[in-house]
């Protein structure tokens, strides 16, 4: 047997084998169609301090490989999720990742600070959603505001901390070299890729806000390539998504640098696609005599 | 666990040069399947899968009836007898089942399809179940509803030799003579609207299969989601895939 845990930094997870935030639900909605236990962890779907609604109107166009998303964050809030999620998810052996959300960093700091209370086993920083008004994505892309939020969410919170970044900038090296000075224990990549689709026959915007969030195999390229570029910058470890759809897919992503995975719009292709991709890298390990997954990250 | 796998093909049949049936075994794993429930389907042209209601139920198989839209459903076109195809499901809530009531039944296009089988299913148990269905020009599936229905009323917006229109006259006229305990609706969005409207302003209960673009179909991702009304003022955004895809017309908030 192959030894498939790896450690982020602390967080220690039995297989690389992670699912996304905002694609797994709070793990309960899968729980039907895949043994949780096959996870290394969840990220829960992005939380706020008080419940949303999210946004209106159309929220999903179809792409070639992929999907633009405009969810907009709608979630039970922060309170029910630890009333509510966190004792179902823990009948599970999986890691609990909170990922967090606001609309300033006093909020995100509160958020991180209710929750160093409670049974969760690492904070998700999401300072890169698109489909926000406040916070997300207008928070990831600014050096100052990055340096700025983690060291406050930092001081507010001993638990595990993740960042999660952006695409959408011109450089991401710089910005992953803050999260990691301002004290990030790991470093997840990639958040969705901004996109826009037109309805020719409408002649308008098909998405309310207009903007979406592209994922799915069609940003996997993009992902591949930050990933590579974080690895290559900082130290800390690196929790790597976009576009995985198979076995193969969640190899090179640890080649690129990261030492977990995460697995997203490809949940909705199949239910049980973790399953799949887990089997796919006992393979992969089998075939080429790796005895760990952790000899993978950054092998190239 | 709910069912998730290859399903074998056993009977393809096209009903309509963009219309098809396609039947496979209703596996114990599946479990109670009810009208106006759905099955995501896996499509090799598309990398979302593509979410069908049920048509027709027994104990031994399943029918999906399927209008060709485009890339997914013209992939599922080209499924023949014996090919493989990939389902989860059953999904979502499906229809509230009435007994002992007047029922009507209101269907329009590829709308029919779910009505078929919650057709089936209610006609016995009902004092008298009325139908109206609408269709673009040919009408498909009638069958069933024409030979057992207490009344069928076919409209056809083109000259097809069917009542010139759409179903909202007849409708109208309908809840005028009868006293209907409940209405079952599906069909495209303009149509649940008006029928919603109307059911509405008669105080008749009505049943909406609602119909919005879907990812995981499990109630995960979010996409899916329709205004519900929650308390006197205020709204929620409900799931499809799982509170749905049958609402009360009600509690439904259409956008303008
Ligand atoms: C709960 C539920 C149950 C359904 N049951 C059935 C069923 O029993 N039988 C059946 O044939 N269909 C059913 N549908 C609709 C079916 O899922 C869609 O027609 C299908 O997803 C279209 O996929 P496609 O790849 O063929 O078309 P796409 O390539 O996705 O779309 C082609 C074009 O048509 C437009 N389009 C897509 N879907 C629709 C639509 N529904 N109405 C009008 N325009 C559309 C798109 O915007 C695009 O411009 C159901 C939908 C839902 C949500
Ligand atoms: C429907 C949907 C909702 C998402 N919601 C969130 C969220 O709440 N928080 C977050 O950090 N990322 C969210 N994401 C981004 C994913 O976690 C992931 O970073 C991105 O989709 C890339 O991975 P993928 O291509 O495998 O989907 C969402 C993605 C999708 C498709
Ligand atoms: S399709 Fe994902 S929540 Fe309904």
């Amino acid at each position: 047997m192959h030894n498939l845990s790896v450690n982020l930094n602390g967080l220690i997870l039995k297989n690389p084998i992670t699912v996304a935030s905002g694609t797994y639900g709070f793990g309960r909605e899968y729980a039907d169609y895949m043994d949780l236990n096959q996870l290394g962890a969840i990220s829960v779907k992005g939380i706020t301090l008080e419940p949303r609604e999210g946004n209106g109107g159309i929220r999903i166009v179809e792409t070639p490989m992929g999907m633009l998303n405009s969810v907009g964050l709608q979630n039970p809030g922060v309170h029910a999720f630890i009333k509510n999620e966190i004792p179902f998810l823990r009948q599970f052996d999986l890691k609990i990742i909170a990922n967090i959300n606001g609309n300033t960093i006093e909020e995100y700091c509160e958020m991180a600070e209710i929750l160093s209370g409670e049974d969760v086993d690492s904070i998700e920083l999401n300072i890169s959603c698109p489909n926000v008004k406040n916070g997300g994505v207008a928070f990831g892309t600014d050096p100052n505001v990055v340096k700025e939020v983690v060291r406050r969410v930092r001081k507010s919170t001993t638990k595990h901390l993740i960042v999660k970044l952006s695409p959408n900038v011109t450089d991401i090296k710089p910005i992953a070299k803050i999260a990691e000075d301002e004290g990030a224990d790991c470093i997840s990549l990639i958040n969705t890729v901004s996109g826009m689709g037109i309805d020719i026959h409408k002649r308008k915007m098909i998405l309310e806000r207009g903007v979406g969030g592209l994922s799915g195999p069609a940003i996997k390229p993009i992902a591949i390539k930050l990933v590579h570029d974080v690895y290559k910058t900082v130290k800390i470890p690196i929790l790597g998504m976009g576009g995985i759809i198979s076995g193969e897919d969640a190899i090179e992503f640890m080649l690129a640098g990261a030492t977990a995975v995460a697995i997203g719009t490809g949940n909705f292709t199949d239910p049980k696609l973790p399953e799949k991709v887990l089997k796919g890298m006992y393979q992969y390990l089998e075939t080429y005599k790796f005895e760990n997954a952790h000899a993978l990250v950054g092998n190239i | 666990m709910k069912f998730s796998d290859q399903v074998k093909i056993i009977d393809k049949q096209t009903i309509q040069e963009d219309v098809f049936t396609i039947t496979f075994d209703h596996v114990p794993e599946m479990g109670l399947v009810k009208p106006g429930q759905f099955f995501n389907v896996a499509c090799d042209t598309t990398l979302l899968r593509r979410p069908i209601s049920v048509c027709e139920v027994t104990p031994t198989s399943i029918v999906l009836a399927i209008k060709v839209i485009g890339k997914g459903t013209a992939f599922l076109s080209k499924l023949r007898v014996g090919d493989q195809m990939e389902i989860m499901g059953p999904l979502g809530n499906g229809f509230d089942l009435v007994e002992d009531s007047k029922v009507l039944v209101v269907g329009g296009g590829i709308g029919v399809a779910p009505l078929k089988a919650l057709f089936e299913a209610i006609k016995p148990k009902n004092i008298s179940t009325d139908v109206i269905i609408g269709f673009r020009d040919q009408p498909y599936l009638l069958e069933a509803f024409q030979s057992s229905a207490d009344r069928c009323t076919v409209v056809s917006e083109t000259d097809a030799g069917y009542l010139k229109g759409y179903v909202s006259e007849p409708l109208r006229a309908h809840l005028e003579e009868t006293q209907y305990d409940m209405v079952y609706v599906c069909g495209p969005l303009p149509m649940l609207k008006a029928v919603a409207h109307i059911c509405n302003e008669k105080k008749v209960n009505a049943q909406l299969l609602m119909e919005e673009k879907m990812a995981c179909g499990v109630g995960a991702c979010l996409v899916c989601t329709c205004k519900i009304k929650e308390g006197d003022f205020g709204f929620k955004h409900k799931r499809m895939c799982v509170e749905g895809p049958m609402f009360y017309a009600s509690e439904v908030i259409f956008d303008a």
